[in-house]
């Protein structure tokens, strides 16, 4: 009876706050429900899926994820595994360097949204001081007000918070690259783009499966960081799919159709994983049938 | 010696690189410190000053009393820690369980564990917005805490679980023996050697309440709202924006996270990377 007794307090805890919400979501999204019951939830079948799905500020914030994904990944990654191989040289107080690369990562995403809003202020900000100063443009950018601009300033907020986070991870597995095949392919002659394409980076891919995968996932979930600089504007260009859960379910009150919305993201997420498990997995093993 | 020069040339290049990019990094930060030092008149002034004229600390004296920050501050606080202890305790005893004994259901609630850990947390927003209004918690401390407990638990119990399991039993066969009963062996045995992960765990729990914004922005109003929610409503108004009060509190608010993760930064890097870097 023992073993029960010490789980109860935490599973209670993650009955009620876990897993009777996950069932409770995929229940709402097929009905509709109001914020305030009156007269009990309407069973509507999949109309809440296909209402979703035909409208457009839902389908336009699925490609404004996409957009936020897409744009900032690549860019955190070859500045973070750039990081990551410059740091590596670095053998001597290292942790100074890795201690400052930690501050964009420890701080609250708020903190960092607030940071870059003002960094990117149309008159008062940095950002379009430096540029005037160094004249690649001639006036001041409202960044934050143009769709387009809007979302590379929250493309490169976001990759200043990840990219620590890459490099750290990408850091810890230039650990374990061995040194002798290294040096073998250095006596053979490989200049020093060889040795990086051909040695270095095939022993990373586990690693940095592991930073995609847990990159797009942070990324497509992120609420706050956007949130605080744009509110999801201007004219929507912003506004991922988090940020529409929000809306549907808060402001336009239709918390069933919220719901559908929240799904379809977590299958989403879900599919993605077990794709890259699946990858990641299946190297593992011909690496291991290989042996 | 032309090995040599070039070995040499290589760690100067890189100290140089590292500290430009680590330099560019905390740029932008080291701006937003200058923003909350300097006058109001002088931060809205265009072009901008690179360097402040004039140096004042007075908006990280006048935050605490010109709007209602006190009051987040101490919310966030109370809610955090709260957290951080009741989501240690319950994980402890969890992960001991998982650890040391062999039950009916054991790997399926061990699976329900992992899977809860990834789940996103806008995936069950709206669900938990009604269970914690049927609950009568909205806007309350104990509704915040009692949240975020619920996501700190999967992560604290799963690494737990690990670090317990690297115990090895033959000391609390002894205690057993002497009559101990399970709870003091728990709490005489395996906490004191479990010291470090404990440490990394309720950092985690602590961090994960202080930092974290969409459900403390649907489920608070006013009564519970915690720093990151607050921010808004002290300083930004319709009419004026105290940009200097706003990065100071938010540099304020910045240092428990930069402390912890700066002081813990071995454990951290550990917990971070294991499983996804191999040995």
């Amino acid at each position: 009876m023992t073993p029960y007794y010490f789980l109860l307090p935490a599973m209670l805890v993650l009955a009620v706050i876990i897993l009777y919400p996950v069932v409770s979501n995929l229940i709402m999204s097929v009905y509709k429900v109001k914020l305030f019951r009156g007269a009990g939830d309407e069973f509507i079948g999949m109309t809440n899926y296909a209402k979703l799905l035909g409208s457009r500020t839902f389908v336009n914030s699925i490609w404004s994820s996409v957009r936020f994904t897409v744009y900032s990944l690549p860019v955190a990654f070859v500045l973070g595994l750039g990081m990551a191989l410059i740091f590596n040289e670095i053998k001597k107080y290292r942790p100074v360097f890795t201690g400052f690369l930690l501050v964009p990562w420890a701080i609250a995403p708020v903190v960092t949204g607030y940071m870059w809003r003002w960094l990117f202020h149309d008159t008062f900000g940095l950002v379009n001081y430096a540029l005037l100063s160094l004249g690649i443009i001639d006036a001041n950018i409202p960044w934050l007000a143009q769709p387009d601009t809007a979302v590379g300033a929250v493309v490169v907020a976001n990759v200043w918070r990840f990219m620590p986070y890459i490099t750290i991870m990408l850091l810890a597995g230039l650990q374990g690259v061995s040194t002798e095949l290294y040096e073998a392919a250095h006596v053979d002659g490989a200049n020093i783009f060889e040795r990086f394409f051909h040695v270095t980076l095939p022993q990373l891919k586990h690693v940095i499966g592991v930073v995609f995968l847990f990159a797009t996932i942070w990324m497509v979930n992120d609420f706050a960081l956007i949130f605080i600089m744009t509110e999801g504007g201007p004219a929507k260009a912003t506004q991922v799919v988090p940020i529409t859960v929000y809306r549907i379910a808060f402001e336009h009150l239709r918390l069933g159709k919220g719901a559908a919305a929240a799904l379809i993201l977590l299958l989403f997420l879900l599919s993605m994983s077990m794709l890259f498990i699946r990858v990641l997995f299946r190297e593992q093993r011909k690496k291991a049938d290989a042996s | 010696m032309r090995v040599k020069t070039q070995a040499k040339i290589r760690t100067w290049l890189a100290y140089g690189l590292g500290g430009t990019f680590v330099f560019a990094l905390v740029l932008p930060l080291i701006w937003v410190v200058t923003t909350s030092v300097r006058p109001l008149s002088e931060m809205t002034q265009t072009p901008p000053l690179i360097f402040p004229r004039s140096i004042t600390f007075d908006a990280y004296v006048d935050l605490w009393d010109t709007g209602p920050f006190a009051k987040y501050f101490i919310n966030s606080v109370v809610i955090s820690f709260s957290t951080a202890l009741i989501a240690l305790i319950f994980s402890i005893c969890a992960a001991y369980a998982f650890a040391r004994f062999r039950f009916k259901g054991a790997t399926l609630l061990l699976m329900v564990v992992v899977m809860s850990q990834m789940l996103p947390g806008s995936s069950i927003l709206i669900p938990l917005f009604q269970v914690i209004r049927a609950m009568g918690l909205l806007d309350t401390h104990v509704g915040m805490v009692l949240i975020y407990t619920g996501f700190a638990i999967p992560f604290c119990t799963w690494l737990l679980n690990g670090y317990f399991r690297a115990i090895p039993v033959d000391l609390e066969q002894a205690a057993l023996i002497d009559g101990c009963n399970r709870l003091e062996l728990l709490y005489m045995i395996i906490l004191p050697l479990a010291a470090p992960a404990i440490v990394a765990v309720g950092t985690f729990a602590f961090l994960l309440s202080w930092n974290e914004f969409l459900f403390a922005f649907v489920f608070t109003k006013s009564q519970a709202l915690t720093i990151p929610v607050g921010l808004r409503a002290a300083f930004l108004g319709q009419y004026v924006n105290k940009y200097d009060q706003l990065f100071a509190a938010s540099l304020i608010f910045s240092l428990p996270p930069i402390a912890l993760f700066v002081g813990l930064q071995r454990y951290f890097v550990q917990g971070l990377t294991a499983g996804a870097v191999k040995e």
